[in-house]
Protein backbone atom coordinates (compact mmCIF):
# COMPACT_ATOMS: atom_id res chain seq x y z
CA UNK A 1 0.00 0.00 0.00
CA UNK A 2 1.04 3.84 -1.07
CA UNK A 3 1.94 5.46 2.45
CA UNK A 4 3.00 8.40 0.46
CA UNK A 5 4.09 9.80 -3.16
CA UNK A 6 6.03 13.17 -4.62
CA UNK A 7 5.24 13.58 -8.31
CA UNK A 8 7.83 15.76 -10.23
CA UNK A 9 7.69 17.62 -13.99
CA UNK A 10 4.56 15.81 -14.49
CA UNK A 11 1.74 18.08 -16.31
CA UNK A 12 0.68 20.74 -14.66
CA UNK A 13 3.14 19.49 -11.18
CA UNK A 14 6.15 21.32 -10.42
CA UNK A 15 6.66 19.40 -7.40
CA UNK A 16 4.10 17.62 -5.07
CA UNK A 17 3.88 15.89 -2.10
CA UNK A 18 1.07 13.72 -0.75
CA UNK A 19 0.95 12.19 2.26
CA UNK A 20 0.13 10.45 4.41
CA UNK A 21 -2.00 8.03 2.15
CA UNK A 22 -4.93 5.51 3.55
CA UNK A 23 -6.49 2.57 2.01
CA UNK A 24 -9.33 5.66 0.66
CA UNK A 25 -8.39 8.60 -0.88
CA UNK A 26 -10.33 11.34 -1.76
CA UNK A 27 -8.88 14.07 -4.55
CA UNK A 28 -10.63 17.15 -4.21
CA UNK A 29 -9.85 20.96 -5.76
CA UNK A 30 -10.83 23.33 -8.26
CA UNK A 31 -11.09 22.38 -12.32
CA UNK A 32 -7.84 22.22 -13.73
CA UNK A 33 -6.23 21.93 -10.68
CA UNK A 34 -4.64 17.80 -11.93
CA UNK A 35 -6.83 16.16 -9.38
CA UNK A 36 -6.84 13.77 -12.60
CA UNK A 37 -2.83 13.93 -13.02
CA UNK A 38 -2.70 12.62 -9.61
CA UNK A 39 -4.57 9.33 -10.56
CA UNK A 40 -2.37 9.36 -13.80
CA UNK A 41 1.08 9.51 -12.19
CA UNK A 42 -0.13 6.92 -10.06
CA UNK A 43 -0.92 4.52 -12.39
CA UNK A 44 2.16 5.38 -14.46
CA UNK A 45 4.42 4.40 -11.27
CA UNK A 46 2.49 1.37 -10.62
CA UNK A 47 3.36 0.28 -14.69
CA UNK A 48 6.17 1.43 -14.35
CA UNK A 49 7.78 -0.95 -16.61
CA UNK A 50 4.89 -0.15 -19.03
CA UNK A 51 5.53 2.56 -21.36
CA UNK A 52 2.34 2.57 -23.23
CA UNK A 53 0.67 3.48 -20.08
CA UNK A 54 2.05 7.25 -21.48
CA UNK A 55 0.01 6.65 -24.45
CA UNK A 56 -3.15 5.25 -22.33
CA UNK A 57 -3.09 8.63 -20.08
CA UNK A 58 -3.42 10.93 -22.95
CA UNK A 59 -5.90 8.37 -24.76
CA UNK A 60 -8.07 9.03 -22.12
CA UNK A 61 -7.75 12.91 -21.99
CA UNK A 62 -8.84 12.28 -25.77
CA UNK A 63 -5.86 12.91 -27.38
CA UNK A 64 -5.88 9.90 -29.50
CA UNK A 65 -2.58 11.04 -31.82
CA UNK A 66 0.86 10.41 -30.85
CA UNK A 67 2.74 13.60 -32.36
CA UNK A 68 5.74 11.74 -34.50
CA UNK A 69 7.74 14.43 -34.66
CA UNK A 70 7.63 15.98 -30.63
CA UNK A 71 5.75 12.81 -29.04
CA UNK A 72 4.64 13.31 -25.24
CA UNK A 73 5.70 16.42 -24.57
CA UNK A 74 1.74 16.59 -22.80
CA UNK A 75 3.18 14.52 -19.98
CA UNK A 76 6.01 16.96 -18.85
CA UNK A 77 5.50 20.53 -16.82
CA UNK A 78 5.35 23.66 -19.11
CA UNK A 79 5.59 20.78 -22.38
CA UNK A 80 9.24 20.86 -21.25
CA UNK A 81 11.44 17.56 -23.10
CA UNK A 82 14.33 18.52 -21.18
CA UNK A 83 12.60 17.89 -17.88
CA UNK A 84 12.49 14.47 -16.46
CA UNK A 85 9.35 13.25 -14.84
CA UNK A 86 9.54 11.47 -11.68
CA UNK A 87 7.29 10.11 -9.36
CA UNK A 88 9.30 8.59 -6.25
CA UNK A 89 6.58 6.77 -4.01
CA UNK A 90 7.08 5.24 0.06
CA UNK A 91 4.73 2.59 0.80
CA UNK A 92 4.19 -0.36 2.95
CA UNK A 93 6.99 -2.95 0.72
CA UNK A 94 9.94 -1.20 2.86
CA UNK A 95 11.54 1.77 4.15
CA UNK A 96 12.74 2.92 0.86
CA UNK A 97 11.32 4.10 -2.42
CA UNK A 98 10.33 3.03 -5.33
CA UNK A 99 10.99 5.60 -8.20
CA UNK A 100 9.82 6.08 -11.95
CA UNK A 101 11.79 8.31 -13.90
CA UNK A 102 10.33 9.24 -17.20
CA UNK A 103 12.00 11.10 -19.88
CA UNK A 104 12.41 11.41 -23.75
CA UNK A 105 15.78 9.82 -25.36
CA UNK A 106 16.96 10.05 -28.92
CA UNK A 107 17.93 5.90 -29.14
CA UNK A 108 21.89 5.69 -29.81
CA UNK A 109 21.83 2.51 -31.43
CA UNK A 110 18.62 1.62 -33.55
CA UNK A 111 17.37 -1.55 -33.02
CA UNK A 112 14.44 -3.11 -34.58
CA UNK A 113 13.61 -5.53 -32.22
CA UNK A 114 13.34 -8.99 -33.83
CA UNK A 115 9.27 -10.27 -34.13
CA UNK A 116 7.55 -12.08 -31.77
CA UNK A 117 10.21 -11.44 -29.06
CA UNK A 118 8.65 -11.98 -25.90
CA UNK A 119 9.58 -8.63 -24.37
CA UNK A 120 7.97 -6.85 -26.85
CA UNK A 121 4.56 -5.45 -27.19
CA UNK A 122 3.04 -3.55 -30.18
CA UNK A 123 0.36 -1.90 -30.76
CA UNK A 124 -0.10 -0.59 -34.13
CA UNK A 125 -1.84 -3.48 -35.82
CA UNK A 126 0.04 -6.41 -37.31
CA UNK A 127 -0.13 -5.82 -40.81
CA UNK A 128 3.00 -5.39 -43.67
CA UNK A 129 3.15 -1.74 -44.15
CA UNK A 130 3.33 -0.06 -47.10
CA UNK A 131 5.89 2.36 -45.51
CA UNK A 132 6.87 3.15 -41.80
CA UNK A 133 8.97 5.64 -40.21
CA UNK A 134 9.84 5.81 -36.19
CA UNK A 135 9.70 8.83 -34.05
CA UNK A 136 13.24 10.80 -33.55
CA UNK A 137 12.23 9.98 -29.86
CA UNK A 138 11.89 7.24 -27.24
CA UNK A 139 9.86 7.26 -24.06
CA UNK A 140 11.84 6.13 -21.63
CA UNK A 141 10.25 4.48 -18.03
CA UNK A 142 13.68 3.84 -15.63
CA UNK A 143 12.03 2.78 -12.58
CA UNK A 144 14.28 2.08 -9.77
CA UNK A 145 12.75 -0.32 -7.00
CA UNK A 146 13.31 -0.35 -3.23
CA UNK A 147 16.86 -2.32 -3.34
CA UNK A 148 18.13 0.26 -5.52
CA UNK A 149 17.77 -1.86 -8.94
CA UNK A 150 17.63 -0.18 -12.42
CA UNK A 151 15.52 -1.37 -14.97
CA UNK A 152 14.37 0.76 -17.86
CA UNK A 153 11.93 0.04 -20.39
CA UNK A 154 10.82 2.09 -23.39
CA UNK A 155 8.42 3.21 -25.89
CA UNK A 156 9.18 4.09 -29.65
CA UNK A 157 6.33 5.63 -31.54
CA UNK A 158 5.84 4.12 -34.77
CA UNK A 159 4.17 4.80 -38.04
CA UNK A 160 2.89 2.76 -39.96
CA UNK A 161 1.37 3.32 -43.84
CA UNK A 162 -0.68 0.14 -44.14
CA UNK A 163 -2.91 0.66 -47.24
CA UNK A 164 -2.88 4.24 -49.49
CA UNK A 165 -4.69 6.25 -47.11
CA UNK A 166 -4.46 4.52 -44.21
CA UNK A 167 -1.71 5.56 -41.27
CA UNK A 168 -2.01 3.95 -37.94
CA UNK A 169 0.29 5.18 -35.10
CA UNK A 170 1.29 2.89 -32.45
CA UNK A 171 4.32 2.29 -30.23
CA UNK A 172 6.95 -0.25 -30.18
CA UNK A 173 7.52 -1.37 -26.76
CA UNK A 174 9.85 -2.83 -24.32
CA UNK A 175 9.14 -4.25 -21.14
CA UNK A 176 11.33 -5.25 -18.88
CA UNK A 177 10.63 -7.21 -16.34
CA UNK A 178 10.39 -5.63 -12.49
CA UNK A 179 8.86 -8.33 -10.90
CA UNK A 180 5.21 -9.81 -9.69
CA UNK A 181 3.27 -5.99 -9.53
CA UNK A 182 -0.07 -6.22 -7.88
CA UNK A 183 -2.73 -4.46 -10.46
CA UNK A 184 -3.48 -0.98 -10.95
CA UNK A 185 -6.60 -0.44 -12.42
CA UNK A 186 -8.06 2.88 -13.78
CA UNK A 187 -11.30 4.24 -14.66
CA UNK A 188 -11.42 7.20 -16.47
CA UNK A 189 -13.91 9.78 -16.15
CA UNK A 190 -14.30 10.72 -19.81
CA UNK A 191 -13.46 6.95 -20.95
CA UNK A 192 -15.69 4.62 -19.50
CA UNK A 193 -14.74 0.98 -18.99
CA UNK A 194 -15.86 -0.85 -22.58
CA UNK A 195 -18.14 -3.69 -22.25
CA UNK A 196 -15.41 -5.90 -22.66
CA UNK A 197 -13.15 -4.93 -19.80
CA UNK A 198 -16.00 -4.98 -17.62
CA UNK A 199 -16.74 -8.29 -19.16
CA UNK A 200 -13.38 -10.08 -18.76
CA UNK A 201 -13.25 -8.69 -14.87
CA UNK A 202 -16.78 -9.96 -14.59
CA UNK A 203 -15.87 -13.36 -15.92
CA UNK A 204 -12.53 -13.26 -13.42
CA UNK A 205 -15.12 -12.78 -10.48
CA UNK A 206 -17.24 -15.73 -11.34
CA UNK A 207 -14.71 -17.98 -11.95
CA UNK A 208 -13.86 -17.77 -7.98
CA UNK A 209 -17.54 -17.59 -7.54
CA UNK A 210 -17.57 -14.12 -6.01
CA UNK A 211 -20.69 -12.93 -7.99
CA UNK A 212 -21.98 -12.51 -4.58
CA UNK A 213 -19.74 -9.91 -3.64
CA UNK A 214 -20.41 -7.51 -6.22
CA UNK A 215 -24.10 -7.98 -6.41
CA UNK A 216 -24.45 -7.17 -3.08
CA UNK A 217 -22.51 -3.94 -3.63
CA UNK A 218 -24.67 -3.44 -6.30
CA UNK A 219 -27.61 -3.34 -4.19
CA UNK A 220 -27.14 -0.12 -2.63
CA UNK A 221 -27.70 1.39 -5.55
CA UNK A 222 -30.23 -0.76 -6.83
CA UNK A 223 -31.98 -3.45 -4.37
CA UNK A 224 -33.76 -5.13 -7.15
CA UNK A 225 -30.68 -6.47 -8.75
CA UNK A 226 -30.31 -10.27 -7.66
CA UNK A 227 -27.90 -11.84 -10.16
CA UNK A 228 -25.85 -10.66 -13.03
CA UNK A 229 -24.97 -12.97 -16.24
CA UNK A 230 -22.90 -12.07 -19.22
CA UNK A 231 -25.27 -12.38 -21.98
CA UNK A 232 -24.88 -12.27 -26.23
CA UNK A 233 -26.84 -10.84 -28.17
CA UNK A 234 -26.17 -10.52 -31.86
CA UNK A 235 -22.55 -11.95 -31.11
CA UNK A 236 -21.99 -9.04 -28.87
CA UNK A 237 -21.63 -10.31 -25.02
CA UNK A 238 -22.62 -7.51 -22.50
CA UNK A 239 -23.50 -8.14 -18.41
CA UNK A 240 -27.13 -8.39 -17.54
CA UNK A 241 -28.84 -7.92 -14.39
CA UNK A 242 -31.72 -9.45 -13.13
CA UNK A 243 -33.50 -6.76 -11.31
CA UNK A 244 -36.94 -9.07 -11.06
CA UNK A 245 -38.20 -8.65 -14.48
CA UNK A 246 -39.21 -11.22 -17.17
CA UNK A 247 -36.04 -10.64 -18.70
CA UNK A 248 -32.48 -10.02 -17.75
CA UNK A 249 -31.36 -6.41 -18.09
CA UNK A 250 -28.26 -4.65 -19.52
CA UNK A 251 -26.71 -2.79 -16.84
CA UNK A 252 -26.10 0.31 -18.58
CA UNK A 253 -30.19 0.48 -18.89
CA UNK A 254 -30.51 0.29 -15.69
CA UNK A 255 -28.66 3.83 -14.86
CA UNK A 256 -25.81 5.71 -14.87
CA UNK A 257 -24.70 5.07 -11.07
CA UNK A 258 -25.51 1.52 -11.12
CA UNK A 259 -23.18 0.89 -14.39
CA UNK A 260 -20.48 2.82 -12.94
CA UNK A 261 -20.82 1.24 -9.41
CA UNK A 262 -20.47 -2.24 -11.06
CA UNK A 263 -16.86 -0.99 -12.74
CA UNK A 264 -15.88 -0.08 -9.41
CA UNK A 265 -17.12 -2.71 -8.13
CA UNK A 266 -15.15 -5.12 -10.66
CA UNK A 267 -11.98 -2.92 -10.73
CA UNK A 268 -11.74 -3.47 -6.93
CA UNK A 269 -12.02 -7.38 -7.32
CA UNK A 270 -10.12 -7.72 -9.80
CA UNK A 271 -6.76 -5.33 -8.30
CA UNK A 272 -5.88 -7.57 -5.23
CA UNK A 273 -3.37 -6.12 -3.08
CA UNK A 274 -3.08 -3.38 -6.00
CA UNK A 275 -4.65 0.19 -6.25
CA UNK A 276 -7.76 1.50 -8.07
CA UNK A 277 -7.92 4.94 -9.58
CA UNK A 278 -11.52 6.42 -10.27
CA UNK A 279 -11.85 9.87 -11.68
CA UNK A 280 -14.80 11.50 -10.93
CA UNK A 281 -16.35 8.72 -8.65
CA UNK A 282 -19.85 10.32 -7.71
CA UNK A 283 -20.82 10.43 -11.83
CA UNK A 284 -24.31 8.59 -11.83
CA UNK A 285 -24.93 8.18 -8.42
CA UNK A 286 -27.80 9.62 -6.77
CA UNK A 287 -27.14 12.14 -3.29
CA UNK A 288 -29.45 9.59 -1.26
CA UNK A 289 -27.26 6.51 -1.67
CA UNK A 290 -23.68 7.67 -1.45
CA UNK A 291 -23.00 7.05 2.01
CA UNK A 292 -24.06 3.46 1.39
CA UNK A 293 -21.97 3.01 -1.70
CA UNK A 294 -19.03 4.20 -0.06
CA UNK A 295 -19.86 1.74 3.16
CA UNK A 296 -19.85 -0.90 0.76
CA UNK A 297 -16.75 0.46 -1.31
CA UNK A 298 -15.24 0.25 1.72
CA UNK A 299 -15.57 -3.09 2.95
CA UNK A 300 -14.87 -4.52 -0.55
CA UNK A 301 -11.41 -2.57 -0.76
CA UNK A 302 -10.82 -4.15 2.74
CA UNK A 303 -11.85 -7.58 1.57
CA UNK A 304 -9.35 -7.07 -1.61
CA UNK A 305 -6.59 -4.86 0.14
CA UNK A 306 -7.23 -2.40 -2.71
CA UNK A 307 -5.96 0.90 -2.09
CA UNK A 308 -8.18 3.08 -3.96
CA UNK A 309 -7.95 6.88 -5.05
CA UNK A 310 -11.08 8.48 -6.51
CA UNK A 311 -11.10 12.27 -7.48
CA UNK A 312 -14.39 14.24 -6.70
CA UNK A 313 -15.82 17.92 -6.83
CA UNK A 314 -18.70 17.22 -4.81
CA UNK A 315 -19.69 18.27 -1.60
CA UNK A 316 -22.06 15.62 -1.02
CA UNK A 317 -19.85 13.02 -1.76
CA UNK A 318 -16.97 14.37 0.52
CA UNK A 319 -19.56 14.47 3.25
CA UNK A 320 -20.91 11.16 2.62
CA UNK A 321 -17.36 9.49 2.60
CA UNK A 322 -16.86 11.20 5.93
CA UNK A 323 -20.19 9.96 7.53
CA UNK A 324 -19.89 6.36 5.86
CA UNK A 325 -16.08 6.00 7.76
CA UNK A 326 -17.37 7.76 11.07
CA UNK A 327 -19.90 4.99 11.38
CA UNK A 328 -17.43 2.73 9.99
CA UNK A 329 -15.43 0.64 12.67
CA UNK A 330 -12.41 2.12 11.15
CA UNK A 331 -11.58 5.59 9.55
CA UNK A 332 -9.28 4.61 6.70
CA UNK A 333 -9.70 7.56 4.68
CA UNK A 334 -8.52 10.74 3.76
CA UNK A 335 -9.29 13.61 1.48
CA UNK A 336 -6.97 15.29 -0.15
CA UNK A 337 -7.28 18.63 -1.94
CA UNK A 338 -4.77 20.20 -4.01
CA UNK A 339 -4.31 24.04 -3.99
CA UNK A 340 -2.81 26.45 -6.24
CA UNK A 341 0.44 28.16 -3.72
CA UNK A 342 2.63 31.06 -4.68
CA UNK A 343 2.57 28.83 -8.63
CA UNK A 344 2.65 26.00 -7.53
CA UNK A 345 0.34 23.36 -6.80
CA UNK A 346 0.38 21.69 -3.22
CA UNK A 347 -1.72 19.14 -1.66
CA UNK A 348 -3.63 19.91 1.99
CA UNK A 349 -4.97 16.54 3.60
CA UNK A 350 -7.75 15.94 6.02
CA UNK A 351 -8.00 13.40 8.57
CA UNK A 352 -10.91 12.56 10.62
CA UNK A 353 -10.79 15.02 13.14
CA UNK A 354 -9.83 18.15 10.40
CA UNK A 355 -12.54 16.77 7.81
CA UNK A 356 -15.03 16.47 10.72
CA UNK A 357 -14.70 20.16 12.32
CA UNK A 358 -14.39 21.56 8.61
CA UNK A 359 -17.70 20.01 7.38
CA UNK A 360 -18.94 21.15 10.95
CA UNK A 361 -18.14 24.34 10.70
CA UNK A 362 -18.87 25.27 6.74
CA UNK A 363 -15.16 25.59 5.63
CA UNK A 364 -14.64 24.30 2.33
CA UNK A 365 -12.45 21.79 1.95
CA UNK A 366 -12.57 21.34 -2.09
CA UNK B 1 -27.04 10.52 1.98
CA UNK B 2 -29.01 11.51 5.01
CA UNK B 3 -28.58 15.21 4.51
CA UNK B 4 -29.29 16.61 7.80
CA UNK B 5 -30.81 20.11 8.00
CA UNK B 6 -28.15 21.68 10.20
CA UNK B 7 -25.78 21.13 7.97
CA UNK B 8 -23.64 24.56 6.84
CA UNK B 9 -23.06 25.32 3.26
CA UNK B 10 -19.23 24.81 2.71
CA UNK B 11 -17.61 28.10 1.52
CA UNK B 12 -14.02 29.26 1.30
CA UNK B 13 -12.22 32.10 3.00
CA UNK B 14 -12.73 35.40 0.87
CA UNK B 15 -11.41 38.40 3.45
CA UNK B 16 -8.00 39.20 4.09
CA UNK B 17 -9.57 39.79 7.60
CA UNK B 18 -10.99 36.98 9.60
CA UNK B 19 -12.00 36.53 12.93
CA UNK B 20 -13.20 32.85 14.73
CA UNK B 21 -15.60 32.68 16.78
CA UNK B 22 -17.40 30.15 18.83
CA UNK B 23 -20.69 29.76 17.68
CA UNK B 24 -23.46 31.23 16.20
CA UNK B 25 -24.24 34.02 18.79
CA UNK B 26 -20.80 35.67 18.77
CA UNK B 27 -21.24 35.70 14.93
CA UNK B 28 -24.43 37.31 14.97
CA UNK B 29 -23.53 40.02 17.81
CA UNK B 30 -20.08 40.76 16.37
CA UNK B 31 -21.48 40.87 12.71
CA UNK B 32 -23.88 43.24 14.07
CA UNK B 33 -21.70 45.53 16.03
CA UNK B 34 -19.02 45.49 12.38
CA UNK B 35 -22.16 46.41 10.00
CA UNK B 36 -23.14 49.47 13.18
CA UNK B 37 -19.11 50.60 12.59
CA UNK B 38 -19.47 50.84 8.60
CA UNK B 39 -16.59 47.82 9.07
CA UNK B 40 -17.20 45.38 5.94
CA UNK B 41 -14.05 43.93 4.86
CA UNK B 42 -14.14 41.42 7.87
CA UNK B 43 -14.95 37.58 7.65
CA UNK B 44 -16.80 35.94 10.86
CA UNK B 45 -16.56 32.20 10.78
CA UNK B 46 -17.95 30.08 13.40
CA UNK B 47 -16.30 27.46 14.86
CA UNK B 48 -18.69 26.27 17.30
CA UNK B 49 -19.33 22.24 17.88
CA UNK B 50 -17.89 19.04 19.25
CA UNK B 51 -14.75 19.49 17.87
CA UNK B 52 -11.98 20.74 20.34
CA UNK B 53 -10.97 24.47 19.61
CA UNK B 54 -7.36 23.35 18.12
CA UNK B 55 -8.89 21.21 15.34
CA UNK B 56 -11.24 23.84 14.82
CA UNK B 57 -8.35 26.19 13.96
CA UNK B 58 -6.30 23.22 12.37
CA UNK B 59 -9.41 22.95 9.75
CA UNK B 60 -9.62 26.96 9.30
CA UNK B 61 -6.12 27.47 8.26
CA UNK B 62 -5.77 25.13 5.85
CA UNK B 63 -9.43 25.95 4.10
CA UNK B 64 -9.46 27.63 0.87
CA UNK B 65 -8.38 31.22 0.63
CA UNK B 66 -6.63 31.46 3.91
CA UNK B 67 -3.39 31.87 2.68
CA UNK B 68 -4.58 35.59 1.83
CA UNK B 69 -5.95 36.23 5.31
CA UNK B 70 -3.60 38.80 6.61
CA UNK B 71 -5.30 39.57 10.01
CA UNK B 72 -7.02 36.83 11.97
CA UNK B 73 -8.97 37.53 15.66
CA UNK B 74 -10.00 35.11 18.22
CA UNK B 75 -12.80 36.11 20.29
CA UNK B 76 -13.30 33.77 23.60
CA UNK B 77 -15.63 33.53 26.80
CA UNK B 78 -13.35 33.38 29.84
CA UNK B 79 -15.51 30.93 31.62
CA UNK B 80 -14.17 29.93 34.51
CA UNK B 81 -10.60 31.35 33.88
CA UNK B 82 -9.62 33.95 31.75
CA UNK B 83 -5.49 33.00 31.45
CA UNK B 84 -6.32 29.27 30.76
CA UNK B 85 -8.73 29.86 28.19
CA UNK B 86 -6.06 32.71 26.50
CA UNK B 87 -2.98 29.57 27.26
CA UNK B 88 -5.39 27.20 25.60
CA UNK B 89 -5.79 29.50 22.34
CA UNK B 90 -1.87 30.23 22.57
CA UNK B 91 -1.36 26.10 22.55
CA UNK B 92 -3.73 25.65 19.69
CA UNK B 93 -2.08 28.92 17.41
CA UNK B 94 1.43 27.31 18.28
CA UNK B 95 0.30 24.00 16.74
CA UNK B 96 -0.88 24.98 13.59
CA UNK B 97 2.30 27.53 13.24
CA UNK B 98 0.29 31.02 13.51
CA UNK B 99 2.26 34.09 15.82
CA UNK B 100 1.23 33.64 19.43
CA UNK B 101 0.49 36.99 21.00
CA UNK B 102 1.87 37.89 24.69
CA UNK B 103 -1.42 38.74 25.93
CA UNK B 104 -5.32 40.07 24.97
CA UNK B 105 -5.78 42.29 22.62
CA UNK B 106 -2.34 43.00 21.73
CA UNK B 107 -1.62 42.04 18.07
CA UNK B 108 1.41 40.09 16.85
CA UNK B 109 3.76 41.33 14.69
CA UNK B 110 3.17 42.02 11.41
CA UNK B 111 4.87 38.67 9.41
CA UNK B 112 5.24 39.06 5.62
CA UNK B 113 4.64 35.21 5.63
CA UNK B 114 1.82 34.53 8.23
CA UNK B 115 -1.25 36.72 9.21
CA UNK B 116 -1.36 38.90 12.66
CA UNK B 117 -3.13 37.68 15.64
CA UNK B 118 -5.31 39.14 17.53
CA UNK B 119 -6.96 37.42 20.94
CA UNK B 120 -9.39 38.84 22.90
CA UNK B 121 -11.00 37.30 25.91
CA UNK B 122 -14.27 37.74 27.15
CA UNK B 123 -14.93 39.95 29.87
CA UNK B 124 -12.10 41.44 29.00
CA UNK B 125 -10.08 42.33 31.96
CA UNK B 126 -12.18 39.82 34.14
CA UNK B 127 -10.91 36.31 35.12
CA UNK B 128 -13.71 34.78 34.37
CA UNK B 129 -17.18 35.18 32.64
CA UNK B 130 -18.87 35.55 29.08
CA UNK B 131 -20.03 37.17 26.36
CA UNK B 132 -23.85 37.47 27.53
CA UNK B 133 -21.60 39.32 30.73
CA UNK B 134 -20.98 42.49 28.49
CA UNK B 135 -24.07 41.96 27.16
CA UNK B 136 -25.52 42.20 30.56
CA UNK B 137 -23.37 45.25 31.78
CA UNK B 138 -24.67 47.51 28.43
CA UNK B 139 -28.23 46.94 29.57
CA UNK B 140 -27.80 47.50 33.44
CA UNK B 141 -29.40 50.66 33.80
CA UNK B 142 -32.14 49.43 31.28
CA UNK B 143 -35.68 49.44 33.98
CA UNK B 144 -36.62 45.62 32.65
CA UNK B 145 -33.05 44.72 34.60
CA UNK B 146 -34.33 45.80 38.43
CA UNK B 147 -37.34 43.06 36.83
CA UNK B 148 -35.01 40.65 35.76
CA UNK B 149 -33.18 40.60 39.51
CA UNK B 150 -36.44 40.21 41.01
CA UNK B 151 -37.42 37.34 38.99
CA UNK B 152 -34.12 35.37 40.08
CA UNK B 153 -34.53 36.16 43.44
CA UNK B 154 -37.83 35.10 43.64
CA UNK B 155 -36.70 31.65 41.97
CA UNK B 156 -33.92 31.09 44.94
CA UNK B 157 -36.48 31.96 47.47
CA UNK B 158 -39.17 29.45 45.72
CA UNK B 159 -37.00 26.85 44.20
CA UNK B 160 -33.96 26.72 46.90
CA UNK B 161 -31.24 27.87 43.87
CA UNK B 162 -30.38 29.34 40.82
CA UNK B 163 -29.90 28.27 37.32
CA UNK B 164 -25.97 27.21 36.74
CA UNK B 165 -25.54 29.45 34.41
CA UNK B 166 -26.61 32.73 35.67
CA UNK B 167 -25.47 34.95 32.79
CA UNK B 168 -27.52 32.74 30.14
CA UNK B 169 -30.49 32.57 32.14
CA UNK B 170 -30.49 36.63 32.89
CA UNK B 171 -30.13 37.24 28.96
CA UNK B 172 -32.90 35.38 28.05
CA UNK B 173 -35.07 37.00 31.10
CA UNK B 174 -34.21 40.14 30.23
CA UNK B 175 -34.49 39.53 26.05
CA UNK B 176 -38.15 38.27 27.28
CA UNK B 177 -39.09 41.87 27.73
CA UNK B 178 -38.93 43.59 24.70
CA UNK B 179 -41.10 43.15 21.74
CA UNK B 180 -39.47 40.47 20.07
CA UNK B 181 -39.32 38.22 23.17
CA UNK B 182 -38.04 34.74 21.62
CA UNK B 183 -34.76 35.81 20.21
CA UNK B 184 -31.08 34.51 21.01
CA UNK B 185 -27.99 36.94 22.55
CA UNK B 186 -27.06 37.43 18.58
CA UNK B 187 -30.56 38.02 17.02
CA UNK B 188 -30.90 40.41 19.85
CA UNK B 189 -27.47 42.35 18.36
CA UNK B 190 -29.47 41.97 15.27
CA UNK B 191 -32.83 43.80 16.48
CA UNK B 192 -30.53 46.25 18.03
CA UNK B 193 -31.16 45.26 21.64
CA UNK B 194 -27.57 45.96 22.74
CA UNK B 195 -26.64 49.83 22.94
CA UNK B 196 -22.88 49.55 20.97
CA UNK B 197 -22.44 52.92 22.33
CA UNK B 198 -22.13 51.70 26.14
CA UNK B 199 -18.49 51.33 27.50
CA UNK B 200 -19.24 47.80 27.92
CA UNK B 201 -18.36 47.06 24.48
CA UNK B 202 -15.24 49.29 24.18
CA UNK B 203 -12.54 45.95 24.49
CA UNK B 204 -15.05 44.64 21.57
CA UNK B 205 -14.25 47.53 18.98
CA UNK B 206 -11.02 48.31 20.23
CA UNK B 207 -10.48 44.62 19.06
CA UNK B 208 -12.23 44.90 15.47
CA UNK B 209 -10.14 47.60 15.00
CA UNK B 210 -7.02 45.83 15.48
CA UNK B 211 -7.47 43.39 12.75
Amino acid sequence: MYKSFRIKNFRCFVDLKIEPLERLNLIAGKNDIGKTAVLEALWLHQGANVPDLARRVNTFRGLREINMDEPFLELFTDFNPDLVMEVQAHGTWSEEPRTLRVYRQVPRVVEIPASGSESLEQTAVEKSPLSERHSRYQIIFEYTNEDGKVFKSWGWPLERQVAPSVVELGLLSHQEFIGERPAGIFLAARHRPSGKEDIDRFSAIELIQKQEDIVRILKQVDPRVQRLAVVVISGVPMIHADIGAKRLVPVPLIGDGISRLLSVALAIANARDGIVLVDEIENGLYYGVIVNVWKAIAAFTRQFNVQLFATTHSEECIRAAHQAFVEDSKYDFHLHRLERMKNTIQAVTYEKETLGAALEAGLEVR
Amino acid sequence: MSTESNEVPLTPITATKVIAVEGKDELNLLSALKDQLGIDNIEIRSLGGKYSFSTKLKSLVITPGFISVRSLGVIRDANSSASATFQSICAALRNVGLPVPTKPLSPTKVDEEKPQVVVLIVPHGASKGMLEDICLQSVGEDPAMSCVEAYFECIKRNLGKLPSNLSKARVHAFLSSRDQPDLRLGEAAQAGYWPWTHQAFTQVKQFLSLL
